[in-house]
């Protein structure tokens, strides 16, 4: 289910987590949206204020790896995730935020990375915004690097990202950020959100390799369908098309997007499913991939005890040749433990299992379909402060 | 078929390859070739534009080069779907983290003189070694030699010569399994006329130490690094050119060879490697024509002339990858330098005969790693053109090609065999296993890919020479200072 290429890790992270208990804050309401996915410019009460956050996701994972009878198990603590943002935004809705992020150097499929295989920082999101209304039409412009258009509709929405990255990123059928900017309007109380990006099209890794711009349109329709433990469930459709480009030259490959997705989204449940179509996938502008997710969460006990399940599948379609299929499907229970670490916007305890198998042509290996089952233990803690 | 190469690098040469008559076609291929070339050449487009402008010119010049230089186009093919998927039967958890060669062709065989004067062939280049699937390897052998013959003209060649490729190799693995020793390819005639020519050749060149011969001069009664060609340019590329360095670049160099002394097997004293000289090579090779290459003279066992040493400092880039591993792989080298001389000192043994290199070794500075062995013309490497003008003059046959074939696959199955997996043993069990479930299948299987795949090769040939072409010298590439 989730990514396995970061299972290995090292605890260095933990000083990450002091930072993030220390900036936790007495007045971090959770809302339907995710706790540091995208904290300006939407949903923002609180002006001329410095914010910072930070988010963490550590653990520990047994995994099973099985190829063609062959079997072999990994037992790896990890950290998935270690990020650090500050923002600000002035009464006058112009912003700034720059967010961090830990990478591993070495990727899956090398030896070495910078130093063996280092954990280092490196930039999430750099961004300046302004965000207003203009009467009844609320406006948001940013400008930088910034999260995917499609990303930002979801990620608020997926309470399980500690779990693993959406299949739409961990595929890179989409790049979770990218250089550009963004034009959102937003209209009957931000119920509908329809917001144009400009991007690069190579992705947070890579400088801009040809003219062409990455055009994307995501429109958001999100409604308030019910009250449940006092808080509104919302329903929201999703569409998003992109045109994109990607590689050198005059003629780069085709990187097209369409697909939709549909969510209830409340701070106790959450439901999901996203369907994305790529025509040109992996820099060949000939081949496509789809993308299936569904995913669901439920406090059982409010508080104490919840669970969650996510499955999805990955259709790689060359131009030549056959479908190459990768299918996950997990779940578990998670614990929230705001009793024992008050203050902070989330702070969740997981406990996993997953299953992800490759056909024989998406398989590591061609040739030899591959199973992977893991169980994982995922500690998520995120908080923030105004100052 | 060299004066068709000098032909074709002249028509290079010109301003613009208009008459180059490549007839690309317009599909998904042609923005992805260019892409993953772009990618594969990234650093060196920045770091030295020119030289790797003129990469692109020499692996547009003949079809054996342009294979030659995309290592990463054809591990990318063969590991996800689309042109040159076709993944293999005889695939296993086992044998699918044995050590490559990683890219095994004719042109990387080559002759090494032993401790006790004995010449040997092996396998010479092993910068692209990475541990993945046997086949891999195997399938790059036999399009290596389809390749040559291809461009050489005798297609009809091809089916039986990749055959002995992969029955040379399964006749290795079974011979191995059997309790057998394993092959060592010395002179005699066992092996074929091919390998006993560059045998003989490479101890003749080597006893008239034609190396040193070539790249310094005895000038008032000491030697010194010769400046200049020494070959002449062919179609406006460089052919093999040594210059002297600048003193900056001399320093980094005297750096290097004291962090590489230390990597040798045998160690010699510090006197050994009083350095007398450096100058820069250009010219050399394909793939890596734009990467750094010295040439140092050291003063070998005495102060006399007659005893010095050449060694080559060779930058070493990263490998290209094999497998999309879910994993990371084990921890197993902190350098391209040590990645790459560990891979040869494994690969290269065959558990009976001593070291064939006795100067090999490694360094690195900072980011960059490099490889040094021993700049000698007992090392001699295999040169398609001349197996080719051999057979124009009909001193060679088909049969000859096939043995030397069957050679090439014996010792890529014989480093395979006993070189340590990932997971730590040999990888001599896991390969058997999987040979063993249909013999006479691997050799089809083989075979099929080959002839499958080669059309594909040369389609992106034509589509490459129209990049190139229609593209600009950097295939498109904006440089950062262009940015």
């Amino acid at each position: 289910m989730a990514g396995v290429s970061s299972r290995r890790g090292a605890l260095s992270g933990l000083a990450l987590a002091g930072i993030v208990i220390a900036a936790g804050c007495a007045t971090a309401p959770e809302d339907r949206r995710y706790p540091g996915s995208d904290p300006f410019p939407a949903a923002v009460d609180d002006r001329s204020a410095l914010a910072l956050d930070a988010e963490m996701f550590v653990g520990y994972a047994h995994q099973t790896r099985t190829v063609d009878g062959d079997e072999q198990s990994l037992d790896a603590f990890f950290i998935d995730r270690a990020e650090l943002g500050a923002g600000y935004l002035a009464e006058s809705g112009l912003g700034a935020e720059l967010r961090l992020e830990s990478v591993r150097t070495a990727e899956p499929g090398t030896y070495t990375g910078v130093a063996g295989n280092s954990l280092v920082m490196r930039v999430r999101r750099a961004r300046g915004f302004w965000t207003g209304e203009v009467g009844a039409v609320g406006l948001d412009v940013e400008l930088g690097l910034l999260t995917d258009p499609w990303l930002a509709a979801l990620l608020p929405r997926f309470h399980l990202r500690a779990t693993g990255p959406l299949l739409a990123e961990q595929s890179g059928v989409f790049d979770a950020n990218e250089l550009g900017a963004k034009v959102g309007v937003r209209l009957w109380d931000d119920r509908v959100e329809l917001v144009l990006g400009v991007l690069n099209g190579e992705g947070r890794a890579e400088e801009e390799l040809n003219d062409q711009k990455d055009l994307t349109v995501r429109l958001t329709v999100e409604l308030p369908v019910a009250r449940m433990g006092g808080e509104e469930l919302y329903i929201g459709a999703h569409g998003v098309y992109r045109r994109g480009r990607v590689g050198p030259g005059a003629e780069p490959a085709r990187n097209d997007r369409y697909g939709g997705a549909l969510t209830l989204t409340h701070p106790d449940y959450g439901l999901g499913a996203m369907w994305v179509r790529a025509e040109g996938y992996a820099g060949r502008g000939d081949d496509q991939a789809e993308a299936l997710e569904v995913w669901a969460d439920a406090r059982l006990i409010a508080g104490w005890l919840g669970v969650a399940v996510r499955g999805w599948q990955l259709d790689q379609k060359p131009a030549v040749g056959e479908v190459a299929t990768r299918r996950a499907l997990g779940g578990g229970l998670f614990a929230d433990l705001d009793a024992l670490l008050p203050g902070l916007a989330r702070s969740r305890l997981y406990l996993l299992y997953d299953s992800t198998t490759a056909d024989l042509d998406a398989a590591a290996v061609p040739g030899a379909a591959e199973q992977i089952d893991g169980v994982r233990l995922v500690f998520e803690v995120a908080g923030s402060r105004r100052l | 078929m060299r004066s068709l190469t000098a032909a074709c690098l002249a028509l290079l040469s010109l301003p613009t390859l208009s008459s180059t008559g490549c007839d690309a076609p317009e599909d998904g291929r042609r923005s992805w070739l260019q892409s993953t070339l772009v990618e594969d050449n990234r650093a060196l487009l920045e770091r030295e534009p020119a030289l790797t402008a003129d990469k692109f010119r020499k692996m547009a010049s003949r079809p054996y080069f342009w294979f030659r230089g995309t290592m990463a186009v054809y591990l990318a093919d063969v590991g996800r779907p689309g042109p040159g998927f076709r993944p293999s039967r005889f695939t296993s958890q086992q044998s699918s983290g044995v050590l490559l060669v990683g890219d095994p062709h004719p042109e990387n065989l080559g002759t090494f003189r032993l401790a006790d004067g004995t010449m040997v062939l092996e396998y010479n280049d092993f910068d692209a070694s990475v541990h993945g699937p046997f086949t891999y390897d195997v399938r790059r052998l036999g399009l290596g030699f389809a390749a040559a013959l291809y461009e050489a003209g005798r297609p009809e060649t091809v089916e039986a010569v990749v055959e002995a490729v992969a029955r040379g190799y399964r006749a290795e693995i079974e011979a191995l399994a059997a309790g057998e020793a394993p092959t060592v390819a010395r002179r005699g005639g066992e092996f074929g006329e091919i390998a006993e020519d560059v045998l003989r050749r490479g101890e003749r060149d080597g006893d008239a130490r034609e190396a040193l011969a070539e790249y310094t001069r005895v000038v008032d009664g000491a030697r010194v690094m010769f400046a200049g060609d020494v070959e002449a340019p062919l179609g406006g590329l460089i052919s093999d050119r040594v210059l002297p360095v600048e003193p900056a670049e001399a320093r980094l160099v005297e750096r290097l060879m004291g962090a590489y002394r230390a990597t040798v097997s045998t160690p010699r004293p510090a006197a050994f490697f009083a350095i007398k000289g450096i100058s820069r090579r250009y010219g050399a090779g394909v793939s890596s024509y734009p990467l750094k290459r010295w040439y140092v003279l050291v003063e070998g066992e005495t102060a006399g002339l007659d005893d010095d040493r050449l060694l080559e400092v060779k930058e070493l880039p990263d490998p290209p990858r094999p497998v999309q591993r879910a994993h990371l792989l084990p921890r197993m080298f902190h350098s391209n330098g040590e990645r790459v001389i560990t891979a040869q000192r494994l690969l290269q043994a065959d558990g009976q005969a001593g070291e064939r290199d006795a100067l090999l070794g490694w360094a690195e500075l900072g980011p960059l790693s490099v490889r040094v062995r021993e700049r000698t013309k007992y090392q001699k490497g295999v040169d398609v053109e001349r197996i080719d003008d051999k057979m124009g003059e009909r001193k060679w046959d088909d049969d000859d090609v096939a043995d030397f074939a069957h050679l090439a696959g014996r010792l890529l199955a014989r480093g395979h065999a006993l070189a340590p997996t990932l997971d730590g043993p040999p990888g001599l069990d896991g390969i058997a296993a999987v040979i063993a479930r249909d013999r006479g299948d691997f050799v089809r299987e083989t075979v099929d890919f080959v002839l499958g795949y080669h059309p594909q090769v040369e389609v992106d040939y034509d589509v490459f020479c129209a990049l190139v072409e229609e593209e600009g010298p950097w295939l498109g590439y904006r440089r950062a200072e262009g940015r």
